[in-house]
């Protein structure tokens, strides 16, 4: 029996009522509160799926519903991500793309039996006759999940409501809150789009003195950002930027904005866009580097301050981002074992159906360590897509495009650590700058 | 114990060896690179892969990040359930 990885202080106080989950048929002790992918990694389910090709096993890797480690079937329905989604009472929760289950696949052998690669465009190329065979058999191996239990019902027009807004901030962290703010209180009419279900980005990740005072920001913005008249949509996404009105006719920049709600689809047609939309964690490279355990050193924080969560018991965490750190800091003081390592470099994550131990070198030396989590706090990526939508230039951040600058496209602007790395303050001054600006 | 392979693309189970030997091939471009061999076609849409292979293709033919440049981010950038686009939720228009 896994222990449970929920620590009694911190979120625990503000932990719902208790409720079941099933998963695969068993049942899970979670909380109201959690989303479906922390209740199950706290319960000490880490193979959250099985990967496409190989079924090698997966788990959480970013917590922000970014790369799709933890898909799931859901009520139903497939490919839901796990990480970002609230779980309830009764909720189903089924393992897909395995055989029985992501727990114990028959299907793995497909990662033994192809130790190096398996490109299966190649195999049987030249026969013909088996081909068609060979396809219906990778066919059903491959693929992700299986059809919604839905009734099929006609299509409808969907309903896209207008949004009003002058300028829109996609993005609800530390620097879209500043930006905000300062078009608001600049007197444009403000809409602040986020995907958490809590605006206010990594101001939620900041632990202790700092964390209360992290949080207690972003609800004093939110509380004065409403004040000042202005829209804010949680869970909601700009999911595209349009040059053209679908008919073929070229919009003005920026554009058209689509944002889908929980409830809808909307559509803005604002005079600036500011792209405070933040970074995503690159995974390490190195042999195993996709085992549940691996995580983003941000991910675990996600775990540990939004739901009291630890990412593991024993944790090495490897890399040089701003969050290696707080997470070694935070989840020390949250009661895990932190394997310290300095100038270490992880050479191997290995294990079986999660991460068992990590090799490491430094120099000539190498040695191992039983780890039950490696966390990476490696370079970002920065989050381009819609500045790449608008047009805007990409520069080099490292291996990482990131836009040009606060300017990042005629009508658009980009603030926050969509530009690179920087600490809160300066990411709260450019934010408050750039919302000013976009707000003339 | 699962294999030590190195993952770029985990939604398509694209290993460093099968970038590199696509690269060998011939493929010079992230395009190409993508068109062989599926990376960045997953759900997450690069969002993962991108950076990674960015740099295998830049170190192995020289070019810099920004000539090996980006994939064309399609909306839309996060998952939508089809059912909005279905017009199954909300009200009727």
């Amino acid at each position: 029996m896994p222990k449970d990885l929920r620590v009694a202080t911190g979120p625990a106080a503000l932990r719902g009522k208790p409720i079941t989950l099933r998963l695969d048929g068993r049942a899970i002790r979670a909380f109201e509160g959690e989303t479906v992918g922390a209740a199950l990694h706290a319960a000490g389910e880490r193979v959250l799926m099985r990967s496409i090709k190989y079924h090698r096993p997966r788990g959480l890797f970013c917590c922000t519903g970014k790369c799709a480690g933890c898909l799931m079937r859901v009520d139903g329905t497939p490919n839901v991500r796990a990480c970002v989604t609230p779980a309830h009472d009764g909720m189903v929760v089924e393992t897909q793309n395995a055989f029985p289950s992501a727990r114990r696949d028959l299907f793995a052998v497909v990662d033994k039996a192809y130790p190096r690669v398996l490109d299966v465009h190649e195999q049987l190329a030249r026969a013909p006759l088996l081909r068609p065979i060979h396809h219906a058999i990778v066919r059903r191996m491959a693929g992700f999940g299986k059809l919604p239990d839905l009734k099929p019902v006609p299509p409808r027009r969907p309903a896209i409501r207008p949004l009003e807004a002058d300028v829109l901030v996609a993005g609800g962290g530390p620097s879209g809150l500043a930006a905000a703010l300062a078009a608001a209180e600049a007197g444009a009419r403000v809409a602040l789009v986020d995907e958490g279900d809590r605006v206010g980005g990594s101001l939620l990740l900041t632990s202790d003195d700092e964390g209360r005072h992290g949080a207690a920001r972003a609800e004093e913005t939110l509380q004065r950002l409403r004040a000042a008249g202005a829209t804010v949509l949680p869970r909601s996404v700009v999911f595209g930027l349009y040059g053209t009105d679908g008919h073929g006719d070229a919009l003005p920049a920026p554009g058209l904005a689509a944002i889908l709600t929980p409830e809808r689809i909307l559509e803005c047609s604002p005079r600036t866009v500011i792209v405070a939309s933040g970074a995503h964690e690159t995974p390490p490279l190195f042999p195993g580097n996709d085992l549940p355990g691996v995580m983003g050193a941000r991910a675990a924080l996600i775990l540990l301050h939004r739901h009291g969560v630890l990412a593991g018991e024993r944790i090495l965490v490897s890399g040089e981002s701003a969050w290696r750190r707080a997470a070694a800091d935070d989840l020390a003081k949250a009661g895990a074992e932190i394997v310290s390592a300095p100038g270490a470099r992880v050479a191997e994550a290995r294990g079986g159906r999660r991460v068992e131990s990590v090799a490491l070198s430094k120099g000539e030396e190498t040695w191992s360590e039983e780890v039950d989590c490696v966390l990476a706090a490696g370079n970002e990526t920065p989050r381009v897509e819609l500045v790449q939508q608008a047009g805007g230039r990409l520069v080099a951040q490292g291996w990482a495009l990131a836009p040009e600058g606060e300017r990042a496209a005629p009508r658009v602007f980009a603030c926050g650590s969509v530009l690179g790395p920087a600490t809160l303050a300066e990411r709260l001054a450019q934010g408050a700058r750039v919302g000013r600006e976009a707000a003339r | 114990m699962t294999t030590p392979k190195r993952i770029v693309c985990a939604c398509e189970d694209v290993n460093d060896v099968e970038l590199r030997e696509a690269i060998e091939a011939g493929c010079a471009d992230l395009e190409s690179l993508k068109r062989l061999t599926g990376f960045a076609t997953g759900p997450c849409q690069g969002k993962t892969c991108l950076t990674l292979a960015r740099q295998m293709l830049a170190e192995a033919t020289g070019a810099t990040p920004e000539a090996v440049g980006a994939i064309t981010f399609r909306p839309p950038v996060q998952p939508i359930p089809l059912r909005y686009l279905a017009g199954q939720e909300g009200d009727e228009a």
